[in-house]
């Protein structure tokens, strides 16, 4: 009994005495700022892959909408400059449909890049047909201006 | 000079004793309330995500920013839209919040933080408190059930745990700092009610049945999901438990001083309650009022004048802040117009009062007018509880995909209902059938006698309590942003007093004490970790993940309730499936708090113990 009433005390004691010397670490802890500014440079790409097919799924277990799926794709850089900006775009026309996220590219960037989307939902009273058109973009974003690197019809199947 | 020291050193220790002492029976009771109270907090802080969950909490915490500085009217709004942000009224002086009675609560703690910020990393503080805790809590825990392993290696995990989560530790944004705030003071506000719950439960049937009451409320059900969440709703059970359990001691104490004194604490809670939520504070004080005399031995004039005076004192700082707020006593935030033209839920009867500003109503008038708006809404929901079974069936049993609700959840089905967010309560179904059992044995004229027992008492209370919360929202529901159908929130620490109060759930919990403790860790460790593979094989978003607990815990409620109600019936059935059977559900509960916590809604801020954010981001869920 005497190791249990003791260990609880010492364990106590060391993370208070931690606790307490956090205080000059807090200093030292705080971010740096970037440099640069996002969004400006450029890049060149050798190559981009982009899927063939995107995917609404039917949500299951009681879940009745859509679940926007479309596989990631894939960047070969040349080269970066500064810190530009890719983004990743689905277009379903016929829904009226588009959704895009951004990638920041920088310095640290590797050679190549998994573009993904994130999933996303559509209300089960919008989806009618069994298939739809859509097209897939990768779109360079500098300041003001946006250039298309790469551009994919494909078609986004329904599954119930 | 060594004499003066000494003895004021003597009198400084006993002053010290006597305020814990105080503190101590206020709130504990026992080392067990402790021990209970010390894991919950632990629990909790599992997944406390540091930020605004829902936009409500925007305005409470734009509250606590002006009131930390001195004034009730809003000046400074840095969270969420503003003074547009849903909550915000428009008061006697300017735009003024809500939920007053916990922003005060909240005040010491956000000066705490800001001392504690300003000396120290309060990332590490915070991380350092939850680890301190968790040794406070294994220690507890270790002596009480006479294990010294529980003690030496819970102590040795809560240094490891500190030691790993330190290493990762980052900054905290001062910014922040009002959002913790009000965040600490609501996971004590619901781990306190576990504590009640148990004490009260304790106090009725004995300790072990109490213990499991009070451990269900905090671990099971939805009360850990709105925890840390800046949600009103822990501090209503808080409340409404605290009362309860006064209640039950006035009527299980030997001299009529002491019932006297639990009476009129009885009525302390709903007077705080008042000053947090005055319509929910209406439907506990009209029940424990008439509940209370009709059934006392002794309603004398003494009696009566210190109830009174207890009540009155206790509802000063409600009459203190509504003059300050809308320069009516009676008139709490929630009766003003909203200042946003895009109002929330309240019960102000739609922001049309506008005419409320310009002449100020003498007090009687102000009562009558609220007690005729609440009685006319509480008849809406009386009606609407006898004529639409569809809605019950969507608020109480089976949620799933609504496309009213579902827009405005992100079309999302992450809407459940009271049975499938706390499956546990399930074996309930079993109540009818013991109390029809029990007057056909004992016939109509022991019914009387029995109301005015303990129990009795207590019951009368807590279901009356219970359908006028009921009726005055359901009309309002099912709705967007609950989750878990929070407005009905105090139903769950009621149904699980009511599932203690259940003769068959009773007798199998404190009968297979065993059984239930390793059914219940053996679905939450093993159990969760099968949910976690399925979900993640199927690749499930995070309103198929939802539906998907829905579904379980209505499965494990759905044998609960039949195990209920057969062993109700007949002795034939076992009773140790029933004990693992209450288990199974908790740990339903259980499972579907922690996961939704760490994963589904992770987004609702960084974790405050960083290690779960590394382990939020490694499992492949949604």
């Amino acid at each position: 009994m005497d190791l249990g009433s003791s260990v609880p005390y010492v364990a106590a004691a060391v993370i208070l005495v931690v606790t307490l010397a956090s205080g000059p670490l807090a200093i030292a802890d705080r971010p740096a700022e970037q440099p640069t500014q996002i969004g400006t440079g450029s890049v060149t790409i050798s190559d981009v892959r982009l899927p063939e097919t995107a995917t609404l799924r039917q949500g299951q277990f009681g879940e009745a909408s859509y679940y926007v799926q479309v596989p990631p794709a894939t960047v070969v850089f040349d080269g970066i400059e500064g810190r530009p900006i890719l983004t990743y775009k689905l277009e379903i026309a016929a829904l009226g449909y588009t959704r895009e996220s951004a990638f920041f590219l920088g310095p640290d960037t590797g050679e190549r890049m998994q573009f993904s989307l994130e999933r996303d939902e559509l209300p089960p009273e919008d989806v009618r047909n069994d298939s739809y058109a859509g097209v897939l973009r990768v779109v360079e974003r500098a300041g003001e201006e946006s250039r298309v690197v790469a551009e994919r019809n494909v078609t986004v199947r329904v599954r119930r | 000079m060594s004499t003066l020291d000494s003895g004021l050193t003597a009198r400084l220790a006993a002053r010290t004793e006597t305020v814990r002492t105080v503190l101590w029976r206020l709130l504990f009771g026992d080392r067990v309330g402790l021990a209970l109270f010390l894991t919950g907090l632990c629990f909790f802080g599992l997944y406390w995500r540091m930020g605004i969950y829902i936009t409500d909490g925007s305005a409470i915490a734009n509250t606590l920013v002006n009131v930390a500085d001195g004034r009730v009217v809003l000046t400074e709004v840095p969270y969420g839209s503003g003074l547009e942000a849903p909550g915000t009224y428009v008061g006697n002086d300017g735009p003024v919040g809500r939920n007053y009675g916990i922003v005060v609560l909240a005040v010491p703690v956000f000066y705490a933080l800001q001392g504690l910020g300003a000396v120290f990393d309060l990332g590490v503080v915070l991380i350092g408190v939850w680890s301190l805790a968790l040794v406070g809590a294994v220690t507890t825990v270790g002596r009480l059930v006479e294990r010294e392993w529980v003690v030496v290696g819970g102590s040795a995990l809560a240094v490891v745990a500190f030691v790993a989560n330190v290493a990762f530790a980052t900054p905290v944004d001062p910014g922040l700092y009002p959002i913790l705030a009000l965040q600490i003071v609501g996971m004590l506000a619901a781990v306190l009610s576990g504590v009640f719950c148990y004490r009260l439960v304790a106090c009725l049937h004995g300790r072990r049945i109490g213990v499991a009451a009070g451990t269900a409320v905090v671990l099971a059900t939805p009360v850990a999901f709105w925890a840390a969440l800046l949600k009103r709703h822990s501090f209503t059970v808080l409340c409404i438990a605290a009362a309860l359990y006064a209640l039950a001691r006035s009527r299980t104490a030997d001299e009529h001083s002491e019932t006297r004194r639990f009476r009129a604490l009885a009525s302390v809670p709903v007077a705080l309650l008042a000053w947090i939520h005055a319509a929910e504070a209406l439907l506990l004080f009209a029940p424990l009022v008439v509940v209370d005399f009709a059934t006392a031995d002794r309603n004398d004039r003494r009696t009566l004048a210190v109830i009174a005076g207890t009540f009155a004192l206790s509802l000063v700082p409600f009459f203190l802040t509504n003059l300050l707020v809308s320069g009516n006593p009676v008139e709490p935030p929630r009766m003003l117009p909203s200042y946003s033209a895009s109002a929330g839920l309240d019960l102000s009867g739609g922001g049309g009062g506008g005419a409320v500003l310009d002449i100020p109503i003498p007090i009687v008038g102000g009562l009558v007018r609220i007690a005729l708006r609440f009685v006319s809404l509480l008849g809406e929901g009386v009606v609407v509880a006898f004529t639409d079974p569809v809605r019950l069936h969507r608020v109480f049993l089976r949620g799933g995909y609504l496309s009213s609700v579902a827009f405005r959840d992100g079309y999302q089905a992450i809407r459940l209902t009271v049975l499938e967010s706390a499956p546990i309560l399930a074996g309930f179904a079993a109540a009818p059938v013991a109390a029809g059992l029990w007057i056909r044995r004992r016939g109509r004229t022991a019914l009387g006698s029995s109301l005015r027992s303990p129990t009795g008492v207590v019951d009368t209370v807590a279901l009356a309590s219970g359908l006028l919360f009921v009726f005055l929202f359901l009309p309002r529901l099912p709705v967007h942003a609950q989750v878990t159908v929070r407005y009905l929130h105090p139903l769950y620490l009621l149904g699980v007093y009511g599932l203690a109060r259940v003769p068959a759930i009773r007798s199998a919990v404190t009968t297979h004490w065993r059984t239930t403790g390793l059914a219940y860790g053996g679905t939450v460790l093993i159990g969760g970790q099968l949910v976690v593979i399925v979900l993640a094989a199927i690749d499930a978003g995070l309103g198929e993940a939802v539906q998907f607990h829905a579904l379980l815990a209505l499965a494990a409620a759905t044998s609960l309730a039949a195990w209920a109600v057969v062993r109700t019936l007949s002795d034939t059935v076992p009773e140790r499936a029933g004990a693992a059977l209450v288990s199974v559900t908790a740990g339903a509960g259980t499972i579907f708090v922690l996961l939704s916590g760490i994963e589904y809604f992770a987004y609702a801020g960084e974790f405050a113990l960083p290690v779960v954010r590394w382990l939020s981001a490694a499992l492949p869920l949604a």
